[in-house]
């Protein structure tokens, strides 16, 4: 029985330190734009995407990244010690986040966020806004992210869902000129 | 092992780190927040800073900037102006009862859950 602590343990050590992404501050709730935002017109839209941006910079710059469907089953035979560890964890001093998950299920929250905040500037017919790749606005910008994030659902036809994140997560990280 | 527990409990049950992102310019009221509070900020300009604030305002927030966190790069003893229209996260650390009170009991379960795996099974004699 002390053989099963010490491989918890070490499973857990081996986990903890396996995740890249290490929070350095609470994380908010980045929920989808609703009907609140619904309301805001083009300078407040883009106040909006500004400030997600930052808060989904922050994520990127404390290791959070997108895994793939494989990597995220991968994680499943830690993820027991990595959520009893974040539930104590998180408990005492750090933000909930699932540590298993190197910070999928925020940033995708962000992403989602951003391209919901993007098509309400979209459907307004605001001005379009240079982004930091100089071939693309942000609205075109918004088009070929939504584009991969459908291609994700489609299983069948695009497998490799690991490379349609990668390259949301490229895309989305050249949003601010 | 009690005593790394007890100070584990001191230094952390009490304070729970609360966050949010503001959609507007007003000032983020669900965090209550006031003089004395020390928060962190990153701002839409993507700045990071940790600071105790000071006075709280119509449109803006001043305080005085602590230790910084890891990578923030202001260092401690700055004044600073914030306005509540700059704010792209907010994080502000307090007391929380429901931590305080809840938190025993979750060392409890955990030790429980390890003395269990690791006791031995007694088999009662027929």
């Amino acid at each position: 029985m002390r053989h099963a602590t010490l491989t918890f343990l070490l499973l857990l050590a081996g986990s903890l330190a396996a995740c890249q992404h290490h929070p350095t501050i609470a994380y908010p709730k980045l929920p989808e734009a609703g009907s609140f935002e619904a309301e805001f017109d083009c300078a407040k839209l883009d106040d909006a995407i500004l400030k997600t941006e930052a808060v989904r910079w922050v994520l990127r710059e404390d290791g959070a990244r997108l895994l793939s469907p494989e990597e995220r089953v991968a994680r499943g035979t830690t993820d027991v010690a990595t959520t009893i560890a974040a539930t104590f964890l998180c408990f005492f001093c750090i933000s909930p986040v699932t540590l298993g998950d190197d910070g999928h299920t925020i940033l995708d929250g962000a992403d989602r966020r951003l391209l919901s905040l993007l098509k309400l500037k979209q459907d307004r017919h605001c001005d379009e806004l240079p982004t930091a790749l100089p071939e693309m606005t942000d609205l075109q910008m918004y088009d070929a992210v939504a584009r991969l994030v459908v291609q994700e659902k489609e299983k069948d036809a695009h497998p490799d869902v690991g490379a349609l994140r990668a390259e949301r997560t490229r895309l989305l990280d050249k949003l601010r000129p | 092992m009690w005593r790394v527990l007890l100070v584990l409990l001191a230094l952390g049950a009490c304070t729970g780190p609360r966050a949010v992102s503001p959609v507007d310019s007003d000032k983020p009221t669900e965090l209550r927040l006031r003089a004395g509070d020390s928060i962190r900020v990153v701002t839409r300009q993507r700045e990071r800073m940790s600071l105790e604030i000071t006075e709280i305002r119509a449109t803006e927030l001043a305080g005085v900037t602590v230790k910084p966190g890891k990578r923030e790069t202001l260092p401690a003893g700055h004044d600073v102006v914030v306005p509540y229209a700059d704010l792209a996260l907010v994080e502000v650390r307090r007391f929380s009862a429901a931590r305080t009170v809840a938190a025993p009991f979750v060392v409890i379960l955990l030790a429980a859950g390890i003395a269990l795996q690791t006791m031995p099974v007694m088999v009662a004699a027929p």
